[in-house]
């Protein structure tokens, strides 16, 4: 029997968490293949046996950590979405992207990785597929700002928007340490946020 | 019915229900005492000792009487420390005719909100997790174990501890225990079996408050133990031997 009513709970959700934080830091970097189960036990600090009891499997660790990722992604979305104005909207979309890719560049190089896998990778394959399916569907949330914001063409407004930010996240994340990313996030703002003087 | 029990003696039926992070052990000095004169019967809960591993919802108030199913036994005193004593005190308000009378050591409640500093102490635990030593270490540096951490019961504790953890890794994730509704808080002016209470002086405030909750229960005596702890079936089992069968036998 548990010693308070919420210890079990709590018990395991820290533990799972140990466990993932060792996994996607050694992920990162040393690969996802290179990375064995009894690795990451000994990363976290734990038995492989107790491992075996929160995931069976590599992948069961890497599926939870890619569906966090997306949970993470809509949660920016609706964030952004529950602003007033699209240009807010936007705005809030840049910084969230632009500060979390500063803060942990190596994280966004591990997705952005997965997201390019060879299609005969069949174990990785479908990760890479999960990502790029639920980026589609964030895609459609952002063409509406522009719908809302205006544009003549929202769509093809809204795709440039994103090559502009995917491609300053791609920066960032390989040159973290000199991009001049206030002035970017300005920039860019600037652009596309049509009351970006006030 | 698939947990572990034991029997020991012959007489008037004495179901003995462990403390949460504990196990049958808890009543190892107890036992060989109050089986003199009676038949005592421990048991580990689910999840403990060599019972099974809790599936997602676990209801200790069932478990306890199919244990007394089981045992066929129609009516016995039950005797509960801390969660054991909720679960008892939930059995009796449940089904009152299977239960002569009530001993409750130091008891948790159902429905009763536990304070911060409570939950904090739980959690500091739990951070730890998976390391099962420095868990150890915070666990036993808690006003619950003041007392028994210096006899000789100390192995005891520190054995069933580290059983506990070691089972609770292996738990479902998304356990979780149901109790009977409306809580027993609410309730416990309808508690009508005779109950004896008895509490530690220097147990957590927090279990202090639940014994003020007990006023309302209609036939109940309490005793308070000068120099105990929350261990007291390990600091004080001659005491409550005594306590214990002076109250069984009373007929008045």
């Amino acid at each position: 029997m548990p010693r308070s009513p919420e210890e079990n709970d709590r018990i395991r959700q820290s533990t799972k968490k140990k466990i993932s934080a060792a996994a996607m830091e050694l992920f990162m970097k040393q690969g996802y293949y290179t990375t064995s189960i009894g690795a990451i036990a000994k990363h976290a600090g734990i038995s492989k046996g107790l491992l075996y009891n929160y995931y069976k499997a590599k992948e069961e660790l890497l599926s939870e950590m890619v569906e966090d990722r997306i949970q993470e992604v809509v949660g920016v979305m609706t964030e952004a979405i529950s602003k007033e104005t699209p240009s807010e909207q936007l705005k809030f979309i840049v910084n969230g992207a632009i500060d979390n890719i500063h803060k942990k560049p190596e994280v966004h190089r591990f997705y952005l990785h997965l997201q390019t896998q060879p299609e005969d990778d069949v174990e990785l394959i479908k990760f890479s597929q999960r990502i790029i399916e639920q980026n589609s569907r964030q895609f459609e949330l952002q063409c509406k700002i522009f719908e809302r914001m205006g544009e003549t063409e929202p769509r093809k407004r809204s795709l440039y928007f994103s090559s502009v930010l995917q491609g300053i996240m791609l920066m960032i994340s390989t040159y973290p340490q000199k991009f001049p990313r206030e002035e970017i996030k300005k920039q860019i703002i600037r652009e596309f946020c049509k009351e970006s003087a006030l | 019915m698939d947990l572990n029990f034991e029997i020991t003696g012959a007489g008037h039926p004495v179901v003995l229900i462990h403390s949460g992070g504990s196990d049958i052990r808890l009543w190892k000095l107890l036992t060989p005492l109050l089986s003199k004169n009676y038949k005592v019967i421990a048991f580990d809960g689910r999840g403990a000792g060599k019972s099974p591993t809790p599936l997602k919802h676990t209801n200790y108030v069932e478990d306890l009487l199919s244990v007394m199913d089981y045992l066929e036994l129609k009516q016995a005193t039950l005797i509960g420390h801390s969660m054991g004593g909720q679960i008892a005190t939930d059995l009796a308000l449940n089904y009152p005719e299977r239960v002569s009378k009530l001993v409750l050591i130091a008891p948790s409640l159902t429905g009763f909100i536990y304070s911060r500093e409570f939950e904090q102490y739980h959690y500091k635990v739990l951070e730890a997790a998976p390391n099962i030593d420095s868990m150890l270490e915070l666990a036993l540096h808690s006003p619950t174990y003041q007392v028994v951490i210096d006899t000789p019961q100390k192995d005891l504790i520190v054995q069933m501890l580290r059983h506990h953890f070691e089972r609770m890794f292996k738990w479902p994730a998304d356990f979780c225990m149901q109790w009977p509704q409306p809580p027993a808080m609410e309730r416990l002016g309808e508690l009508n079996t005779e109950t004896l209470f008895l509490i530690g002086k220097k147990d957590l405030p927090d279990n202090l408050r639940v014994a003020d909750q007990f006023h309302k229960v209609p036939n109940i005596r309490f005793i308070e133990i000068e120099d105990g702890d929350h261990m007291i079936p390990l600091t004080h089992y001659e005491f409550l031997n005594q306590e214990v069968t002076t109250f069984i036998e009373d007929e008045s």
